[in-house]
């Protein structure tokens, strides 16, 4: 057990580490913060789109008969929940992962 | 130094994430070659510790831990999923992995450290990594049972193999 120790320690010691330029590190901050921003506008870019279609099919709905406005407004109600549970569980995930 | 740059970098400056991944690479690329005892493996681990870390540190908690403890933890996890991924794949590794490719140079004192890490070298992943973690970093059974996703008893009777092949190739050696 002592040589395995000793031996990796002798590794650490000893080991020449190659450590890329400080502006990989900056270039690679850059690029992935990029594309984090990017997936943000996505998202909001989607989220906008459905809210502006549900809102959309509320209006259609609303006019077109009262039954199928309630209808619509009946699967909201339900659909909130469900979202809800769904965003918690992937925040643990992430938390957690 | 570190929770200087950490308390900027949370306050969005990129410089500061950047100077924070850079005086920590070191760490992270040696904790991986004590693993993979290859060159090649822990550079492109290292690399990619890097990148999750820049798309996770918004999740990253400074009271939790110090930043080198959680970029080990990404590390660690990338590694783990390489070795399943490879097992599902039931991809082999055809190179064998020589500790020739690490550069080390040894003195004639260093002789038995020499043939330790070979024959570490020549264990598969699978049971060095139990090794390593317990022999060197000092995890208890349950936590490599946990991080490997392996039951307990497997993780013991890796252990036990990987000792008795280490012992029987070091005598092997000695006997030459």
């Amino acid at each position: 057990m002592k040589e395995i120790k000793d031996s990796l320690d002798f590794l650490d010691r000893e080991i020449k580490v190659k450590v890329p330029d400080i502006n990989a590190f900056r270039a690679m901050v850059e690029q992935v913060e990029e594309k984090k921003q990017e997936k943000t506008r996505r998202e909001t870019l989607l989220f906008l789109a459905s809210a502006a279609g549900i809102l959309f099919i509320e209006i259609y709905s609303f006019n077109r008969s009262f039954t199928a406005f309630a209808v619509v407004q009946a699967l909201s109600l339900l659909c909130l929940p469900i979202s809800l549970v769904a965003w918690r569980r992937q925040k643990k995930k992430q938390v957690t992962s | 130094m570190d929770e200087h740059l950490v308390a900027q970098a949370k306050r969005g400056s990129r410089e500061a994430l950047a100077q924070l991944l850079y005086a920590n690479y070191e760490i992270v690329f040696k904790y991986l070659i004590k693993f993979t005892l290859n060159k090649g493996t822990a550079e492109e681990l290292a690399q990619e510790t890097m990148v999750r870390a820049i798309e996770k540190f918004h999740l990253y908690l400074p009271e939790r831990s110090k930043f080198s403890t959680w970029l080990i933890t990404i590390a660690q996890n990338l590694y783990m999923d390489q070795l399943r991924k490879r097992k599902r794949e039931q991809k082999q590794i055809d190179e064998e992995i020589s500790i020739e490719s690490l550069e080390l140079v040894f003195s004639e004192q260093d002789d038995t450290w020499k043939r330790v890490l070979d024959a570490l070298a020549r264990l598969s992943e699978d049971i060095r990594l139990p090794i390593v973690m317990k022999h060197y970093y000092g995890y208890s059974l349950e936590e490599i049972a946990k991080r490997m996703s392996i039951p307990l008893g497997t993780v013991k009777s890796r252990i036990h193999n990987g000792l008795k092949t280490l012992r029987k190739e070091l005598e092997e050696d000695e006997g030459n």
